[in-house]
């Protein structure tokens, strides 16, 4: 653990809009609302130390700012909501569960190690 | 004669391959995990055993797949990687030329976008069945068509079906009402293809930059009807489906194993194909590390706990197994 902290921080930005229309099977847990969050930043804490940073947004919120591209792309019908994002690159469109979510910040993980 | 062994294990198969010192394909072997990861692993182990010569050393191991963290403690892994990254390793010594893998396994599916060998991009399902594998077996079983007759049997499509499947939920549904209806099999099978191929492309590929050559690979590739559908879905023929896609994450954990010990220099934690003769006992306890109170199986060899899996994040696979229950 005390290595990790020295590594660079990972920064987990779950974007969603409730007013989307969702998909209606609903498979899996869903983790893509900010009701989750506090949970999932313990789980997260466990698994990789202070490394990660997650944060929830709405689409609103990211209008402006260094993620106003993915909101174009989302408006754009290139991308799909929920939207699980890692270092600001789209990995997930749509829903996920707490084991995508940790292979994609593993993959992030080994992709910089390697 | 020293050989390298990969391993990558998923929700619904096993593959174990087997490279040499060169980094070439041996052997290797593709079984159903059936839901008992660990018989599957040493059903796999008494595969290989049986095909190999009798000179044959096992140097290095590497592990992948979902359940990387349990196959490595069973087995001895040198190595344990995510998918991805196994994955890239072993297209990129296959199929040099790849810009864009696409991967569809029998839970998951995955695309990986390659510039120079190296991975500009990757997107991940693993929740909604619609891109994956089970898609197919689901709708073949409802069909009572085996899984293996699927992709021969579509490509004798004359007038495909649209399936409305972006759901398989919603698929079967439609599928039923087509069969009422009194499509053709065949056309009905070349429809669910293309409904997988449209789901993977506007679930998983939804964004990404899909160059060719695109290597389609894991166990969905063995389906031509699928090989088929992602052609006309990306309307080009310049889809290679690899000599042992479906091992490929093994070959590369394999690969990965070889470059580990190579720079490592130590004997390998490979525990020997013994093992797959060894009595494991599996016994559960509940996780209390987060309100979701998962049960955990811990996996005990000679009394002695030597891994755990199980529920809905890889805490306890990545604990050493020394440490003991209860969160």
């Amino acid at each position: 653990m005390p290595e990790m902290k020295r590594q660079a921080t990972i920064r987990v930005t779950v974007i969603d809009d409730a007013r989307s229309p969702k998909c209606e099977a609903r498979c899996g847990l869903d983790l893509s609302s900010p009701d989750t969050f506090k949970s999932t930043t313990k789980v997260l804490r466990r698994l990789f130390g202070g490394r990660v940073k997650l944060e929830y947004a709405t689409l609103d919120a990211i209008q402006a700012g260094p993620l106003a591209e993915i909101d174009a792309r989302v408006k754009a019908g290139e991308l799909s909501l929920p939207l699980l994002l890692v270092n600001g690159k789209p990995r997930v469109s749509g829903y996920f569960d707490l084991h995508l979510l940790q292979e994609s910040i593993q993959v992030e993980i080994e992709m910089a190690a390697h | 004669m020293n050989l390298y062994l990969g391993i990558d294990i998923g929700s619904v198969t096993i593959k174990l391959a087997l490279i040499d010192e060169g980094g070439w394909f041996f052997d290797s072997v593709y079984l159903r995990t059936q839901g008992s990861p660990i018989q599957a692993i040493q059903q796999g182990l008494r595969l290989l055993k049986g095909r190999l010569p009798e000179n044959a050393y096992v140097g290095g191991v590497g592990a992948t797949g979902s359940a990387r963290y349990l196959a490595a403690a069973i087995i001895g892994g040198d190595v344990i990687k995510n998918e991805i990254t196994s994955q890239v390793i072993a297209t990129v010594r296959c199929v040099p030329e790849a810009k864009t893998i696409i991967e569809i396994g029998g839970q998951d599916s995955k695309i990986i976008i390659l510039r120079r060998d190296m991975v500009a991009d990757f997107g991940m399902n693993t929740v909604c069945a619609a891109g994956t594998g089970s898609f197919l077996d689901h709708q073949a079983a409802r069909l009572g068509i085996a899984i293996e007759d699927f992709g021969d049997r579509a490509l004798r499509s004359r007038n495909p079906v649209r399936i409305a499947g972006k759901c398989t939920v919603f698929a079967e549904s439609d599928m039923i009402q087509k069969q009422q209806m009194g499509h053709r099999t065949e056309d009905i099978l070349y429809g669910l293809c293309q409904a997988l191929a449209r789901n993977y492309l506007s679930n998983v590929g939804l964004g990404k930059e899909v160059r060719t050559p695109v290597v389609f690979q894991g166990g969905v590739a063995f389906n031509r009807g699928m090989v088929r559908a992602l052609k006309e879905a990306l309307e080009t023929e310049d889809v290679i489906v690899p000599p042992h896609h479906e091992a490929m994450g093994a070959i590369g954990a394999a690969l990965l194993a070889l470059e580990e010990m190579t720079a490592r220099k130590t004997r390998t934690e490979f525990k020997g194909f013994e093992i797959s003769e060894a009595e494991y006992k599996t016994s559960p306890f509940e996780c209390q590390a987060c309100p979701n109170l998962c049960e955990i199986a811990q996996i005990s060899l000679d009394g002695q706990v030597i891994a755990r899996c199980g529920g809905r994040c890889d805490m306890w696979e990545r604990k050493p197994a020394a440490n003991t229950a209860g969160a």
